[in-house]
């Protein structure tokens, strides 16, 4: 079984799946997860993968609502795809198994409004504490249009 | 022993870019460490949502001015695979050319930021006397020494002409003959030594952890490069040797980075021995189709990832940019604590650390 | 007459004015030496003047929560010191004032603005300028005794404490530096880290602590300390030149000002080298290098020396 398929068996048995594995330009598959299954499988793979590399977090919006990528590279590039429907879904943090993603998710929640939970204060990263507001880059963002 | 707040940043000599870090002393010794930044935060994720694809290059190459040419590199392929389109062997390779030519001016940068925070000044003007040799070479071919503007989506603006291509196989030999001197420092200079060795130890476990990258983490054994592990541009037929060291301290960073100086030099020679024949650039087709695509290179500093979504329109939907700084970063709260006050600048500035990257 | 020429000495030569400009064209010449090594061209001879005038032209803050009468005196008490020991240190083969214990005298004199440096960063409520207060202190510590010792050596072989009678003893070219070079390479040393220059600065590492003790200070006040640093490294390498290097060997009249002339250049080139070579001592470092190697090595000589004089 090729890599990926091992890891696409691994993130089935987690019953994650939404759809099948995509491709995307640049080579990276992409996997959609419901985020309640977001840690069960991220823990699933760590102990299968010790060396997992949280490369990023990218958090947008779209219709569907917003969106969180998680970049990870084992040698490959997987991206997991989890939608938050609304602002009042919290996401769970991996800080604790990956402590690579506590400014990504600060950024995060910064930029777009997403809430992590089960991790201490979400701090702003890079935008000043008095900015208030709506989050710069959501769907209902604040600041020029 | 009371404890009080050493408070380094925004503005401090030892910063090149502004941050805050808020130092618990106890005497001479840290005992807490809390990193902000945020202070060179320009919007330009969310900027790049304003321009066109075509625009946004001249913002991209902007986000930081020592790795310019990274990023446009990466915006550039990100673009092309979401175009599906392929650059020309020639601009692959005239890309590569730039990225080792940057890689080279980076480390001599860092290495003369590191020797004048340890109090070495000599070693920050000899470094820095050789880094113009690299700029100049970026300078007679793109016409900037920075922000270069060499990538066009699709390939190369700039060629390196037969004329070209002699004046830089000079530069070249000048900055390797000198390199020696820095051969010399690293392994023989005692007073260095005594600076460096065993200074800031970030273990592996660490480096996995933060997910640090670059050759921070090659100099505590991880062995990620992305030139090697997901080959692009013309790296999947150059091969460049990865210096991997173990011990971890600030000595190993610059044991690595001389090392991938050297490397960096003679691909940069072989680039220009069998540099491949063809068109600059590829026609692009006007409109970048829906999808997304995200692509990872080598920059100087480690692993530079962008995501970009398209949405059928004139200006991306989202572009995400990840430096690697940033992990670096956060590995470094953890680094700073049990240091003396004394290598909190060997540390901080050994630690390459890039604000404009990571601020965006 | 007398009154006259002694006013004339201490004002004018080889006393106070003469001081401020040799210790300008030095601090420039210093300069100058470190960048041409380093590859660059270095400042106007200009310079140092240049800056003085700059600082007294500038503002003179009141740093708030400083005592503005202690900050105030404390440079000019350094710079008074030193300009006294500047006195008691010939310059050629002629000192203003010469006693016996005169050695002593100028070296109590020279640490006078070491301790004003202390308090200068003491008496500030800035982090950098406590830390490199309490730099000051610990280097002031560690670098006096092995200057003292060092300077001990010679002072035992001679059997006296005048400086004078010191170059009368190296009269013919025997200069003390070819016969206790440890002691001179120690006393050196010590003078380095009295002089907080590189490999010893670690008081006013710019990376670490800002300017060190001197951090909040700006106008005339800094002016004042500039002054004393380069008046400190003028009579510290005189100091060096009349008890280790044979002062103005006094063959013609002027082939011993030659001869000084040359001994100064040669030493401030030898400090301009030692700044270029090396980095900088971490803080413990100093202590360490000071304690177990100079103090030893300074012990080491003088009981050679008294030995051998027995």
């Amino acid at each position: 079984m090729s890599p990926i398929d091992q890891v696409l068996e691994l993130l089935r048995g987690q019953g994650a799946f939404h759809e099948p594995f995509e491709q995307i330009a640049g080579g990276d598959c992409v996997v959609s997860l419901e985020p309640s299954r977001l840690l069960p499988a991220i823990r699933r793979m760590l102990e299968a993968y010790p060396e997992l590399h949280l490369s990023a977090m990218t958090a947008r919006h779209d219709a569907s609502g917003l969106v969180v990528l998680y970049h990870l590279w084992l040698g490959w590039g997987l991206s997991l795809r989890v939608v938050v429907p609304n602002e009042t879904v919290e996401l769970p943090s991996l800080l604790d198994d990956m402590p690579a993603a506590d400014w990504y998710e600060r950024e995060a929640y910064e930029l777009y409004g997403i809430r992590f939970s089960g991790r201490q204060e979400l701090s702003p990263l890079l935008t000043s504490q008095s900015l208030g507001g709506r989050p710069p880059m959501g769907p209902n963002r604040g600041g020029g249009g | 022993m009371s404890q009080i707040t050493l408070p380094i940043g925004p503005q401090h000599p030892l910063l090149k870019e502004p941050m805050a870090l808020r130092l618990g002393v106890e005497g001479e010794r840290v005992v807490s460490a809390e990193v902000e930044i945020g202070y060179v935060h320009r919007g330009i994720e969310r900027l790049m949502q304003e321009r066109t694809y075509l625009q946004n290059m001249v913002v991209v190459e902007r986000i930081c001015g020592i790795c310019s040419h990274a990023h446009a590199t990466a915006y550039c392929q990100a673009v092309e695979a979401l175009l599906g389109v392929a650059v020309p062997a020639r601009a692959a390779a005239i890309r590569v050319l730039f990225c080792e030519l940057e890689r080279i001016h980076s480390h001599l940068l860092w290495l003369g930021v590191l020797a004048e925070a340890i109090g070495f000044t000599t070693i920050f003007m000899y470094a820095w006397r050789e880094r113009e040799h690299a700029l100049d070479a970026m300078e007679s071919i793109s016409g900037g020494r920075i922000a270069h503007g060499a990538n066009l989506i699709g390939g190369v603006r700039a060629d390196l002409t037969p004329d070209l291509a002699i004046a830089l196989g000079s530069a070249l030999r000048t900055i390797e003959e000198r390199l020696g001197l820095f051969d010399d420092l690293v392994e023989r200079d005692r007073s260095f030594h005594r600076r460096t060795q065993g200074i800031g130890l970030m273990t592996l476990d660490l480096v996995r952890a933060q997910g640090v990258v670059g050759p921070m983490a090659r100099a505590s054994g991880a062995s990620y490069d992305v030139r090697v592990d997901a080959p692009y541009a013309a790296y999947s037929w150059l091969r460049p040797p990865v210096p991997i060291t173990e011990e971890g301290d600030v000595w190993a960073r610059a044991w690595v980075r001389v090392r991938e100086i050297r490397h960096s030099l003679a691909i940069c020679r072989q680039l220009i021995v069998s540099l491949p024949e063809g068109p600059l650039a590829e026609r692009v087709p006007h409109r970048v189709p829906a999808g997304e695509a995200v692509i990872r290179i080598e920059a100087p500093r480690g692993e530079l990832l962008y995501y970009i979504q398209s949405d059928n329109s004139d200006s991306p939907a989202r572009v995400k940019v990840r430096t690697p700084t940033l992990p670096t970063l956060m590995a470094l709260k953890q680094v700073l604590p049990g240091l003396q006050t004394g290598d909190i600048a060997t540390v901080v500035a050994g630690a390459d650390l890039c604000m404009a990257c990571a601020d965006r | 007459m007398h009154v006259l020429q002694a006013l004339g000495e201490m004002l004018i030569f080889p006393g106070a004015l003469y001081g401020l400009i040799i210790s300008m064209l030095l601090a420039w010449l210093d300069r100058k030496l470190v960048a041409v090594m380093q590859g660059r061209v270095g400042p106007p001879i200009y310079q140092p003047l240049a800056d003085t005038i700059k600082l007294f032209a500038k503002e003179d803050l009141d740093t708030e929560g400083v005592n503005p009468t202690l900050a105030g005196l404390l440079p000019v008490v350094a710079l008074a010191c030193t300009m006294t020991a500047a006195l008691l240190v010939p310059v050629g083969n002629h000192a203003v004032i010469s006693f016996q214990g005169d050695l002593v005298i100028a070296l109590f004199l020279l640490s006078l603005p070491t301790l004003a440096l202390f308090m200068a960063g003491w008496i500030v409520p800035s982090v950098y300028n406590v830390v490199g207060g309490n730099r000051t202190l610990l280097q002031y510590f560690a670098y006096e005794v092995p200057l003292l010792l060092g300077l001990a050596a010679p002072a035992a072989f001679s059997q006296s404490w005048r400086i004078t009678d010191l170059m009368a003893r190296q009269a013919g070219y025997r200069w003390f530096v070819l016969g206790m070079p440890l002691g001179f390479l120690v006393s050196s040393m010590g003078l380095i880290g009295k002089l907080e220059r590189v490999p010893l600065d670690a008081p006013h590492a710019k990376a670490e602590v800002g300017a060190g003790p001197l951090t909040e200070y700006s106008g005339r006040k800094l002016a004042f300390w500039r002054l004393t640093s380069w008046l400190q490294t003028v009579v510290g390498i005189n100091l060096m030149i009349a008890v280790y290097l044979g002062g103005a060997d006094r063959m013609w009249r002027y082939w011993g000002l030659g001869t000084y002339l040359l001994k100064m250049l040669a030493y401030l080139g030898g400090l301009a080298l030692v700044q270029v070579l090396y980095a900088r001592y971490r803080v413990d470092q100093v202590s360490r290098i000071s304690w177990r190697v100079l103090v030893p090595l300074g012990l080491l000589q003088l009981l050679v020396t008294v030995w051998l004089g027995a």
